[in-house]
């Protein structure tokens, strides 16, 4: 039921990117429900064809070349907007030709049909055929009545130029970002996170500007927001909703067209008063795509998925200077779930985790990262997740060094269990990571 | 032979019991300043009400400018009155917190944009220049009525209604407000079609026409 | 060959040049990015080592470079336009409205109606401009200076910067240039109330042939043709150590970036397994150890993995535990320099300062005194106008029509 429930927004995604479709092209609705309606149904299937994770690789590649190419249009939008009127209308009449729409459509359909079916088909589990296909069927009856319904909408509000390509790649981010797997946010904000520390650390370096000790508190304080994670965050809301700024800021100004020749004033006002009212109703499709836009971005911030999160386990070590955790016993290690524990030592801790792997031993790792502040880890469907950077870490890579993979740590497998040195764990933590945040990882 | 530019056939209006028009018939050539008399309740104001299109009749056709009123919405109604009438009222109805300018821009908005330097123009064509940043409170009657015209024109309407005009002038006045209106009508060729009880003033009009019950009873030619 | 040189030209200072290959760029770093953690520096390596991607760095100051050019031609020429009507036709391209029209009116009385409107109006013979607010061409034109000296400092900093590690401790010569370096006399770290920085560095170097300099924080000096660049601070304290096992007492000024305190590092003993992790003890209330030159270190005693021992020493101290014993006999005072040859810091930097100007002085004029212009040109009973409003646009635009209904006899005073 709880799937379901979660499933009814991209359902209604769907049905606003068929509309979208439908009001933007030259395309009959018989013709826009048969293509929306074979490309869901086929996209589907992609991940039965193709394998999950290699249909999420390819949804997530071909939504972020859609991102991207809605960047270039928006720029050439907002170039064109300045420009001259004719290069205007001839980029926008090849933007609403009966095959751009044809080919939006059967992308569209692919893409939402294959992201609905990732988030119902599990990632190494047997494939239930029976939620697949009710999918598929309320997928194909959204898209019939939406092709329908799109003639409800008043026929002043138009999609044309950036405007067409915004709002169906918007509702698809927002179907994308319901699933942690397919979600694009969370990671852009890491790379533009990443980005921002580089750049300014390099431009502090090629300018030959000082280190933090001459700074004043104040004015090293403001410079540090640029090293922190918030940086990461307003990056990612500016690369997210620029286009969109930019294609409202083409269709805001748009030179009315002269008309100084006309001279009867009524004449005049009454010639402006209508492009302008044409060009405030054009605006209606980027409001309604800004919405679109913060709703995945909150939806991606804040995902409707529960994470398997232990409180940790306090333990000692033995008189060698060992941890054993033992394979049975408070915890089960063999459950295939992960546990984390506490060990604390003359004032400093180090939190860590013990996961069964698939050859049959353990892995041990830091409740870590070296990139991230320490906030851990939480277990999802066949991945972690890293709760500072909301990157998920494919269990079959958990124990593998670098990126936002929780630290490895040496460990022994004997007859009872696990054996870790715990003066490697703790030179380990302090080595790595830079200082423990507030929280102590209370299971959540 | 001018154009028609107002025809009605048969036209009436009843509010409940009362028949305020009887089949009326009456055709209006373009460029023409028609005077309508009679008393009150005769059934002038409502003549003048259903050629503007402020209200419907009861029966009959009514054509303004080639346009069947009868045929048209709410909404198509609302965009001709906006477009094709300025009208004048004897109680002005201008807005007592806005400026004389102010008030000529509110027609120009509901029309469609305002234009500051264009309603400067109308208000300096009817002799108020110097009085643009004034309000209504501050401007006598007959330069308030001046302002009512200059927002009755300032979106060239081609058919411009008078109700009464100079009912409430004092005689200087009603001669400055006439003597305007010819001069517009001269100049942009006006249809202009003036209710009013006063003889002096209803001789300003090429024609005058009598309503009397309802009725259109007897019409009289003149000229200035 | 002057068609195609003007092609070529057209081309170069086209709009769209810039922003095209910032968009390479950025699209080359996101494919760096995938495949690297690194990418910005993996980037700026690359462009370094790519003939094809210097060539396109390349072209952003050349683009601005012409495009400056084109614009301050096309500023000259509105000048002379608006000055006199020289050229006798309204250019395409140059106004936003224009619009040709028979009129029998007289220009004159056209130049007192748009005075009374608070135009500036020339009026001659078949001529006249009006004009009102400020241009902000020539702040274009500073932005595109600004971009060309950003662009060109990018290009000489990554292919042509290089550094060199410099360590500079009170009281040695400098190791460059190799016998000749300075020598340095003093370090001196004080507070000072800067609107940015509230601490001052100052190195005083004495050359072989006796003439002095001071090397500052910020901005940073020059030495030898060099940027002087001072990184971070640290100590040299001299510590003399003994062990049980070792044959005698090892004294050794050690390099530790300690400051400020809360940094551990590690002091080796030569052909020993023995090591000192080294950190300085955070100094009294409203003290600086730098400045003071009063310390206390916190030292671990390390033999291989193993912890022998730990304790403080002040200055002067010695402890004595695990069978070793540590000596802090004194210490001097150390910053890491890096010596940088980059000539695209002062194009940089001066861009930069372009910009902030240019952006302070645009948005103040863009708001209130936007440039608005007219141009009536009166030949043969046919007024060719032209309008052009950089803000106010349609207040600006009722008055250009106001005008125009006025010369075609609409108008009526």
């Amino acid at each position: 039921m709880t799937t379901a429930l979660k499933y009814i927004p991209l359902l209604l995604s769907w049905g606003g990117i068929v509309c979208a479709l439908g009001r933007g092209f030259p395309l009959g609705s018989g013709t826009l429900a048969a293509i929306c309606v074979a490309a869901f149904l086929a996209g589907t299937l992609m991940p039965l064809l193709l394998g999950v994770t290699v249909a999420i690789t390819v949804i997530k590649g071909v939504v972020a070349t859609g991102c991207v190419a809605f960047w270039l249009v928006a720029m050439a939008a907002l170039y064109a907007a300045t420009g001259t009127g004719a290069s205007r209308e001839r980029w926008s009449r090849s933007l609403h030709s009966r095959s751009a729409g044809i080919g939006s459509a059967l992308l569209a359909g692919l893409l939402a049909g294959a992201a609905a079916a990732c988030q119902i088909v599990p990632l190494g589990g047997a494939v239930q055929p029976m939620p697949l296909a009710v999918a598929a069927l309320a997928g194909i009856a959204v898209a019939l009545l939406a092709a329908r319904g799109e003639r409800l909408i008043p026929g002043e509000f138009t999609l044309a130029g950036g405007a067409l390509l915004a709002l169906p790649l918007s509702f698809i981010l927002l179907i994308t970002s319901s699933s942690p797997r397919l979600d694009l946010f969370s990671p852009l904000v890491m790379k533009v996170m990443k980005f921002i520390h580089d750049f300014v650390h390099q431009f502090f370096e090629s300018m030959l500007i000082p280190d933090h000790p001459f700074f004043r508190p104040n004015v090293w304080e403001f410079i540090g927001f640029f090293f922190g994670s918030g940086v990461g965050l307003w990056g990612g809301l500016i690369i997210w909703f620029t286009p969109l700024a930019a294609v409202a800021a083409a269709i805001r100004l748009e030179r009315l067209p002269s008309v100084a020749h006309i001279r009867q004033g009524a004449q005049r006002r009454r010639l402006l008063a209508g492009h302008i009212r044409q060009r405030r109703q054009r605006l209606a499709a980027p409001l309604v795509t800004a919405l679109v836009l913060a709703a995945a971005v909150y939806q991606s911030r804040f995902p409707a998925v529960e994470y398997w999160d232990p409180a940790p386990i306090t333990v000692t070590a033995t008189p060698a200077g060992d941890l054993l955790i033992p394979e049975t016993g408070e915890v089960d290690l063999t459950d295939g779930r992960l546990h984390k524990f506490l060990y604390r030592q003359g004032g400093r801790e180090v939190r860590f985790m013990v996961l069964a792997n698939p050859a049959g031993g353990y892995t041990v790792t830091l409740d870590a990262c070296a990139i991230c502040k320490p906030q851990g880890y939480g277990q999802g469907e066949g991945a972690l997740l890293c709760y500072y950077c909301n990157t998920l870490i494919p269990l079959d890579t958990v124990g593998r060094p670098g990126g936002c993979n929780p630290v490895p740590v040496p460990a022994r497998s004997v007859t009872e269990g696990v054996r870790i040195d715990a003066a490697t764990l703790l030179n380990l933590w302090s080595k790595t990571v830079q200082a423990t945040a507030g929280s102590t990882g209370e299971g959540r | 032979m001018t154009t028609a530019i107002i025809e009605t056939r048969g036209l009436t209006r009843s509010y409940g019991e009362i028949c305020a028009l009887k089949p009326v018939d009456l055709i209006v050539g373009e460029g023409e300043w028609l005077s309508v008399m009679g008393h009150s309740g005769s059934g002038k104001s409502t003549l003048l009400n259903l050629l503007g299109g402020l209200d419907r009749p009861d029966g009959g056709t009514i054509r303004v400018a080639g346009v069947d009123l009868l045929s048209l919405s709410e909404d198509g109604l609302a965009r001709f009155r906006r477009e094709r009438v300025g009208i004048i009222f004897q109680q002005h109805h201008l807005i007592p917190y806005l400026t004389a300018v102010e008030n000529v821009m509110m027609a120009q908005y509901f029309h469609s944009i305002p234009d500051e330097v264009e309603a400067r123009g109308a208000l300096e064509r009817v002799g108020l220049g110097h009085r643009l940043l004034n309000r209504p409170g501050e401007l006598s009657g007959g330069e308030q009525q001046r302002v009512c015209i200059a927002r009755a024109i300032i979106n060239s309407p081609g058919i411009l209604l008078a109700d009464e005009p100079t009912g409430n002038l004092d005689h200087a006045s009603t001669r400055v407000v006439m003597e305007l209106l010819a001069e517009l009508r001269a100049e942009e060729r006006f249809t202009i079609i003036m209710v009013t009880h006063n003889r002096e003033v209803a001789s300003w009009g090429e024609r005058t026409i009598h309503m009397d019950d309802g009725i259109l009873v007897r019409e009289e030619f003149r000229g200035r | 060959m002057k068609g195609v040189a003007q092609t070529i030209f057209r081309i170069f200072s086209s709009r769209a040049v810039i922003p095209l290959v910032l968009a390479i760029f950025l699209l080359t770093y996101i494919g760096v990015a995938f495949a690297s953690e690194e990418a910005l520096i993996t980037l700026m390596d690359l462009t370094r080592r790519s003939l094809l991607l210097q060539g396109l760095l390349a072209l952003l100051p050349i683009s601005a470079a012409l495009r400056l050019a084109a614009e301050g031609a096309l500023l000259l020429r509105r000048r002379r336009l608006f000055a006199s009507g020289a050229g006798g036709e309204i250019p395409p391209g140059m106004f936003d409205e224009t619009v040709v029209l028979p009129s029998a009116a007289s220009l004159e009385s056209l130049g007192e109606r748009l005075s009374a409107a608070g135009y500036t109006v020339r009026c001659d013979a078949g001529f006249l401009s009006a004009r009102r607010g400020v241009s902000i061409a020539p702040l274009r034109l500073l932005r595109l200076a600004a971009t060309m000296l950003l662009f060109g400092g990018i290009l000489l900093s990554i292919t042509g910067r290089g550094t060199m590690k410099l360590p500079v401790i009170e009281g040695e010569t400098l190791e460059w240039p190799p016998g000749r370096g300075d020598r340095v006399e003093r370090i001196t770290l004080r507070d000072v109330d800067g609107m940015l920085l509230n601490r001052d560095l100052s190195i005083e170097l004495l050359s072989p042939e006796g003439r002095r300099s001071v090397m500052g924080i910020y901005p940073p000096a020059r030495y030898h043709g060099s940027w002087f660049f001072p990184r971070y601070l640290g100590i040299a304290p001299l510590v003399r150590f003994s062990a049980a096992d070792l044959p005698g007492e090892e004294e050794i000024h050690y390099l530790l970036a300690i400051y400020p305190p809360g940094k551990e590092d590690t002091a080796e003993i030569p052909a020993s397994p023995y090591r000192l992790a080294i950190s300085l003890v955070p100094a009294a209330e409203g003290d600086d150890s730098f400045i003071s030159g009063r310390m206390s270190f916190a030292v671990r005693i390390l033999k291989g993995d193993r912890q022998l021992h730990a304790g403080t020493v002040p200055l002067g101290g010695e402890l004595r535990g695990g069978g070793c014993r540590v000596v802090f006999a004194g210490f001097r005072r150390y910053v890491a320099t890096d010596l940088v040859r980059d000539h695209g810091v002062l194009p940089i930097w001066t861009a930069i300062v372009m910009v902030v100007l240019s952006l302070a002085c645009w948005l103040p004029l863009r708001l209130l005194i936007p440039r608005r212009e007219m141009l009536f040109l009166h030949n043969d009973g046919v007024v060719h106008a032209g309008s052009f409003a950089g803000g106010g646009r349609s207040r600006h635009a009722a008055v250009f029509h106001d005008a125009l209904d006025f010369l075609a006899g609409e108008r009526y005073d």
